[in-house]
């Protein structure tokens, strides 16, 4: 077998494996070990191919081999790392990728479903939200409790990691994220308890029918409330976060245009919600849409900081 | 269990036999699929070292100066179009680590026996 095999997806699987847990480690024993894992990948095919092993087997059997020792390579490296946490791993880089799990987070917390609460055919959202299967209810539930978690940790994190450049600014948008956090576990059960009503509603009588659907429609009420306090105030969490990373150059200098446009859109939004105007819901969209851009690229330059050792170049020679 | 500090793991002690007997045959140096290789059918096994078991302890070795290695010349791989091997070799330390670990985890034989109640 010649070293072209060695491109194929065990290879690059092995390989990349070995990448990803090297990450944060000197340049020279990322190297190392990378030259280590290609070097035996290629003896083990080239081997086994001599033997008349059949490619799928030896495909296999680096599987195989990359998996049982997943353990002992993340072992490995939190032995190699344990004198030098600090300095590989320092909070800014947590609080990055605090701000990238943000950017999943949010969509998942925040969205709300579209209920139509106006009175006029509320009957029909009632009858849309009992088609949702129960499954669905609970998968979706239990990924907002999920993201409110998130919430309240990010919170904590990058509390503590943004307090050393400004304190009040930073205990102003943990307070924001934790608030966010807590209102998104309440939209949770309101929304379990709204699609459990209205389960009834399609089961009931006329005589209780009225009731459910109004008290149905209250909840709901309630919950499109709540969601919209919880969008404001993360957006309030993020701009906080955002301008005390911004004023430090802790992220890229050109995400201030991010924000900046995105506060326009976002004021634009209100404005035209003031005036009545149908089209706000567009500038919501794009300001929220640019917060989470801003989230996600200072996220990536947090985490992965040009010149640390987190820099993902070396990836790029090393396999 | 935190194991002592210097005390081998019978992984550490097979690679330790292995790069041993590979001097019978006159090669003092080997590379980590090689004595995965050795490992495994020394011990009558079925399944080759993993990778990360493999290197971890090779790694660790290393650090207690109990092999050397070294990266083989670019020449050789490259003639060969492969990647380059580290190529490892036992140290005194290493041998006088591996014959007191071979000690002891021999089995207890009345000999032993006797040999430890004296």
């Amino acid at each position: 077998m010649s070293a072209q095999s060695s491109d194929d997806f065990s290879t690059r699987l092995a390989v990349y494996w070995a990448a990803a847990y090297t990450i944060g480690l000197s340049h020279d024993t990322r190297r190392r070990r990378i030259g280590q894992i290609r070097s035996d990948v290629w003896e083990h095919q080239t081997d086994r191919s001599a033997e008349g092993a059949s490619r799928p087997l030896i495909t296999l059997e680096l599987l195989s081999r990359v998996i049982r020792g997943a353990f002992s390579d993340v072992m490995w490296r939190m032995q190699l790392e344990e004198p030098q946490m600090q300095v590989n791993i320092p909070i800014q880089r947590l609080g990055g990728i605090l701000f990238l799990l943000l950017v999943a987070a949010a969509p998942f917390s925040l969205s709300v479903a579209g209920y139509d609460t106006s009175r006029q055919g509320f009957e029909g959202e009632l009858e849309r939200l009992a088609g949702i299967a129960g499954y669905q209810v609970a998968v979706y539930s239990m990924v907002q409790v999920i993201c409110g978690f998130v919430m309240l940790a990010g919170a904590v994190i990058l509390c503590l990691a943004l307090r050393p450049y400004a304190s009040t600014t930073s205990l102003v948008a943990a307070v924001a994220l934790a608030s966010t956090g807590v209102m998104v576990f309440i939209c949770s059960a309101l929304y379990s308890a709204a699609a459990e009503m209205a389960d009834d509603y399609v089961a009931s009588s006329a005589d209780t029918s009225a009731a459910l659907l109004s008290l149905t429609r209250s909840l709901l009420l309630i919950l499109t409330a709540l969601n919209q306090v919880a969008t404001a105030t993360l957006a309030l969490a993020v701009f906080s976060f955002a301008s005390i990373a911004t004023r430090h150059e802790l992220v890229p200098r050109w995400l201030t245009w991010v924000l900046r446009v995105s506060v326009a859109s976002l004021a634009i939004s209100v404005v035209l919600t003031a005036i009545g105007t149908e089209v706000a819901w567009l500038f919501v969209m794009s300001g929220l849409t640019l917060l989470l851009v801003w989230l996600l690229v200072a996220g990536w330059s947090l985490v992965f900081r040009e010149g640390s050792a987190f820099s993902p170049e070396p990836l790029a020679e090393l396999v | 269990m935190r194991r002592k500090p210097g005390a081998l793991l019978p992984i550490e002690v097979s690679i330790l036999g292995a790069g041993i007997a590979r001097r019978v045959t006159a090669e003092d140096e080997f590379h980590g699929y090689a004595i995965a290789k050795d490992i495994r059918d020394q011990a009558g096994a079925r399944k080759l070292t993993a990778q990360g078991t493999l290197y971890r302890a090779l790694d660790r070795l290393e650090g207690l100066t109990l092999l050397e290695s070294r990266l083989e010349p670019a020449g050789d791989a490259e003639r060969e179009s492969r990647p380059r091997r580290r190529l490892y070799r036992v140290t005194i330390a290493g041998e006088k680590a591996y014959a007191a670990a071979s000690i002891l985890r021999a089995p207890i034989t009345p000999h032993t026996q006797r040999t430890a109640q004296a």
